[in-house]
């Protein structure tokens, strides 16, 4: 017999705990699978409920048992949400859109800048300011909203004569002021790891800091901009406070408070809203999901990047 | 996923930060509403009254026409707003002077927004407020006091109704125009083919229910509440569990939840027990769809079900309004908006909930600011727009016994009547009736819900109310 | 190396570090420090927006924790109450999650994105959803319920005692499968194989091995994770204000609601800046108190990152 053969014939013959062994290991991924597929149906059920509510007609919403399925999709009721008199969803959706991404590209930006000020240079208060800043994050917002909400009334008044209250201004203004301090940290952490021969070189060679920051740091740092970009996008996509603080005309209003309003005061009462209202939240997740598909790589590298884990 | 280059990240840049300030350009106007793009039918039924016979108001006034004033008009939006883009225009055409629709938005955001402006002096000439804060605003000097604007204009209030003017007033001074109105949440949407399958003998004549007791109501709701498979499949009343629609009941039973002077409760007595028991027994007896929040996630719950035949009987407010609508039961069964029933009392605890025009006291054109709130009064300038679901009735018998209305909006004679028979606007000494409002929708939650008896839930409940009475008027 | 303008390379520095930095010191000035300083004016104050504040001294303190105004003390339960159970199972289930998905499964990257979906979603979307899950009468939660021989389901958000419960799961929901999850999956991938293997050698199960090997190691991560959900949780307020209204007979009514509802509701602006004040004071404390606590089982690998 060849060495294989016989070392075949050897593992033919397994020992009964070798065998009980072998089943325990498959029981235990069976169940580790059985748990993972559990996790999945808990965390995408209410998803899958909501997509079949949408495609269902009115009155199917409202029918015990609910169908688990529509008798006839109604692809439509996407179309009736941009249809509806006093429901201004399109609108509401470039609303979002905008402000989402005029407030990303200011954290981005200005946590780039404050990111490159706290780790590259050495200056007076620097450390201080830096416990400063974490302890931003501790700060609940409402402490600040109702100062924050009579300043951009008040000042901008004083200022250019009219008010800043119900514009977009106070959404997106406060985010090219640094952005918020994880951005700043999460690059921060980042800068940190990139070693600083490079800078040296490029000093020696005649550099800014501006150039440094362009053309050295800056392309390095491509995933941990993205992290901060993903997350900046998701938290100002889902800014629900803010808008409701500051908005008032309804046209104006993001995605995230004309649904509520949506929800509560349409314009037309007898509207039925139940599946349309489906329809308009799968729309709203919509963006999210596709960004972190696409950014995906980026996001859990980032994150362990930053070292927030130890 | 395509590389992030230098230069496409600077292209990126540049192209969104073209956007938001674009965007800025045409946002940075005060806050003015962009105009309503809708059309609507309420174009095609104002527009109809410029041709029409013309107004005598407007000819009798004596316009003060500023030249190259515009005047600004505040609404919550919506179909209000959509009345008045409206409205604007043909008073326009009739008198010349300019008004600009401005929205502050819907409720509650409206009132922080008028008084947010009313600091800076910015807020519009004629403001909407409707008797859920009207008295407050009155009372910290927000609005203008129309006494004198109506004596100076020999301006005629006889035909007006009287409760409707003291829902308006402070102290004996108006203070808004009683725009329109509704006999709180007292309307009874009714499905004819239901009850009549039940036994109850109605027709879409409102008048068929007149008679109606709490008692019948109840009995009705029991009867047509089918069931399939031990739950309900058709569902016979749905009650509300906020403050006008318990006022309803309330006062049919002939009990309120406060002393007129607003600055006591009056929840002791057994016909507030009476009457907060049988709207108790309609949740706890399963012929209602579950009660506030759980309603759906819209809250509309009520309408849909009963625009899908689903729901026989619902508590509901104006009748102009027409919900659900006949564009979405389209024929599919006979229906009509009645009055909710009387009490033991022998009456309907129907109270006024008015929407007003006011003149804000900042404004520097009150008398061109009159002349626009006076026109809006007129019944020429009203009924096109009731007929076409877009409001209320202003407190006028002109408007209310107005003939056309009694012809061609099926409910509208009960409602005269009613309104006409209301009483006044109730509310706390303090004006804080919104607080009051949502205390009385948390204190009951138990209630419904079936976790608290009445008796049980009513200390704690009456603690609530009453701190709420106590607190100072805001200033 | 040039010299501009006399300035040596180290004050050119200073200069560089301050510029750099200063949209985000301006930022910070703008909007936090200056409206903290205040909106602490404002709690001495009685203020309605349209008038002018008049200055009343302790009274909103006063009014506050003395009980006066009767909805304090219950919404600061109700809001400990929520982040207090709420928290450790989110941790738990995080955790649990984390390790399920660090054991080499196929099609863990698919677990992952399914788990993590949740967290994306917007608070009005998940809101808007769940309501209608938990529609008495037509809702898919008493469906199941009904399934299982349970005729009538109970009505999930307007009976006062299972308001809040219901909100958790709703939040629990949107994140445990969220960040919290996946800083811990960086954790636990960071531990090194080897000492599981030594471990393993050792005779220890996997129980013991996650016991007494990757525990301790993640402690770091789960104190991290442990911090900032304590402090998410005591700031819930758009899921009370948008499945609930607070109800049903205030179960829900959380902190953050009264001061919303007192601010721009009430026009009490005053009085809500004392209310936010207090409210400040309690997370920062909560906070220390968490790192002071944290000595005693926080251990950490070589030298404590910043």
């Amino acid at each position: 017999m060849s060495a294989a053969q016989s070392l075949s014939t050897l593992a033919r013959f397994r020992t009964p705990e070798q065998v009980r062994a072998r089943w325990a290991w498959y029981a235990g991924r069976g169940i580790l699978y059985a748990l993972a597929a559990l996790g999945a149906i808990l965390f995408m059920g209410p998803f899958l409920f909501a997509i079949s509510g949408s495609l269902k007609s009115a009155a199917e919403m409202h029918v015990f048992p609910p169908p688990l399925l529509p008798a006839q999709p109604a692809f439509g009721n996407y179309a009736r949400l941009f249809d509806i008199p006093g429901v201004y969803f399109a609108k509401w959706y470039l609303n979002s859109i905008i402000i989402t991404c005029a407030s990303v590209l200011g954290t981005v930006v200005s946590a780039c800048a404050a990111a490159y000020g706290f780790s590259r240079f050495r200056w007076r208060l620097r450390d201080f300011f830096f416990i400063v800043l974490l302890s931003t994050l501790v700060l609940p917002e409402e402490v600040v909203i109702i100062p924050k909400f009579l300043m951009f009334h008040y000042v901008p008044q004083a200022l250019f004569g009219h008010t800043w209250i119900d514009t977009w201004w106070p959404l997106i203004v406060p985010s090219w002021f640094g952005g918020g301090a994880f951005s700043v940290f999460l690059m921060r952490q980042f800068f940190l790891q990139i070693p600083r021969d490079l800078d040296e070189a490029a000093i020696i060679d005649g550099a800014n800091s501006w150039q440094i920051l362009r053309h050295i740091l800056l392309p390095l740092a491509q995933p941990a901009l993205a992290t901060v970009a993903i997350f900046s996008f998701l938290t100002h996509w889902n800014d629900f406070f803010h808008p409701l603080i500051y908005l008032s005309t309804v046209e104006s209003f993001p995605l995230s408070v004309g649904l509520r309003w949506f929800q509560q005061a349409a314009n037309d009462p007898s509207e039925p809203r139940d599946h349309l209202l489906m329809a308009a939240s799968m729309l709203m997740v919509l963006p999210c999901v596709l960004i972190f598909f696409t950014m995906q790589r980026y996001f859990v590298r980032g994150i362990v990047m930053s070292g927030i884990k130890g | 996923m395509p590389t992030v280059t230098r230069r496409r990240f600077v292209i990126g840049i540049c192209l969104a930060a073209a956007i938001p300030v674009l965007q800025a350009c045409r946002q940075a106007p005060p806050p003015a509403a962009q105009p309503a793009t809708s059309t609507t039918p309420q174009a095609t039924a104002v527009s109809g009254t410029t041709g029409a016979s013309s107004t005598a108001s407007a000819a009798t006034a004596a316009p003060v026409v500023s030249t190259g004033v515009e005047l600004q008009v505040a609404t919550r939006g919506g179909t209000d707003g959509d009345i008045m883009e409206n409205s604007v225009v043909t008073f326009l055409a009739q008198t010349g002077i300019k008004f600009k629709h401005v929205s502050y938005g819907p409720e509650p955001d409206y009132w922080s927004k008028v008084q947010a402006l009313h600091a800076t002096g910015q807020v519009a000439d004629v403001v909407w407020a409707s008797t859920g804060n009207l008295h407050n605003f009155a009372n910290r000097g927000i609005l203008a006091e129309l006494d004198s604007l109506i004596v100076a204009d020999k301006y005629d209030l006889s035909d007006y109704v009287p409760a409707g003017l003291q829902s308006m007033s402070l102290n004996g001074k108006l203070y808004g125009m009683p725009w329109g109105g509704h006999p709180g949440n007292g309307g009874l949407l009714y499905n004819v083919d239901l009850l009549n399958a039940a036994g109850f003998n109605v027709t879409e004549d409102p008048d068929s229910l007149q008679n109606w007791t709490y008692d019948t109501l109840r009995d009705a709701a029991t009867k047509t509440t089918t069931t399939k498979d031990g739950r309900a499949d058709v569902f016979g009343y749905s009650p509300g569990t906020d403050f006008l629609s318990l006022n309803n009941v309330l006062g049919a039973y002939g009990a309120r939840f406060m002393t007129p002077d607003g600055k006591n409760l009056a929840m002791d007595t057994p016909e507030f027990m009476a009457a907060m028991s049988w709207v108790r027994d309609i949740f706890m007896s399963k012929t209602s769809p579950a009660p506030g929040a759980d309603a759906t996630a819209t809250g509309n719950t009520n309408n849909e079900l009963f625009g899908g035949g689903r729901l026989a009987t619902l508590q509901t407010q104006y009748a102009g309004m027409f919900t659900p609508g006949e564009k979405v039961i389209q024929g599919k069964f006979k229906w009509n908006v009645g009055l909710q029933p009387k009490g033991p009392a022998g009456k309907r605890g129907t109270a006024l909930t008015i929407n007003g025009m006011t003149i804000a006291a900042s404004s520097k054109h009150k008398s061109e600011a009159w002349q626009f709130v006076k026109w809006l009064m007129e019944p020429e300038n009203q009924v096109p727009i009731i007929l076409a679901g877009g409001s209320r009735p202003a407190l006028r018998t002109k408007v209310l016994n107005n003939s056309r209305l009694m012809a061609e909006l099926k409910a509208h004679k009960v409602f005269a009547k009613a309104l006409l028979e209301a009483e006044p606007w109730q509310m706390p000494a303090n004006f804080r009736w919104p607080e009051f409002n949502s205390t009385v929708i948390q204190v009951f939650g138990g209630v419904w819900a079936g976790t608290q008896t009445l008796q049980q839930a009513l200390p704690e409940a009456k603690k609530k109310l009453q701190d709420v009475i106590d607190k100072p008027a805001i200033d | 190396m040039h010299r501009r303008g006399g300035l040596s390379p180290r004050a050119r520095e200073e200069i560089a570090g301050w510029l750099w930095t200063s949209p985000w010191l301006l930022g910070f000035l703008l909007f936090f420090f200056g409206p903290m300083v205040a909106s602490l004016y404002l709690s001495f104050t009685k203020y309605a927006i349209g008038g002018t504040p008049q200055v009343i001294g302790l009274d909103n303190f006063v009014r506050a924790l003395s009980g006066k105004d009767d909805l304090f003390w219950p919404s600061m339960g109700r809001t400990v109450e929520y982040a207090f159970v709420m928290v450790p199972i989110g941790i738990g289930l995080s955790l649990l999650a984390a390790t399920l998905l660090n054991q080499g499964l196929k099609g863990t990257a698919v677990f992952r994105t399914l788990f993590f979906l949740p967290s994306l979603t917007p608070v009005v979307a998940a809101a808007v959803i769940w309501r209608w899950l938990y529609q008495p009468d037509f809702g898919a939660i008493n469906w199941l319920l009904w399934q299982l021989g349970v005729d009538e389901g109970p009505r999930w958000l307007t009976t006062p005692d299972l308001a809040l419960p219901s909100l958790m799961l709703i939040a629990l929901w949107a994140s445990v499968g969220g960040g919290a999850m996946v800083i811990f999956l960086a954790g636990l991938q960071s531990v090194p194989r080897e000492l599981h293997d030594a471990a393993a050698i050792d005779g220890a199960n996997a129980w013991q091995r996650f016991r007494n090997v990757t525990l301790p190691l993640i402690t770091p991560t789960i104190f991290f994770n442990l911090v900032i959900g304590i402090i998410a949780a005591l700031k819930v307020f758009a899921l009370a204000v948008l499945a609930t209204q607070g109800g049903p007979n205030y179960a829900t009514w959380f902190f953050n609601l009264h001061l919303y509802n007192n601010a721009f509701q009430f026009f009490e602006m005053g009085y809500a800046s004392a209310l936010a004040w207090i409210f400040f004071l309690l997370v920062v404390s909560l906070t220390l108190l968490n790192v002071r606590w944290s000595r005693n089982w926080v251990h950490y690998e070589g030298e404590e990152r910043a």
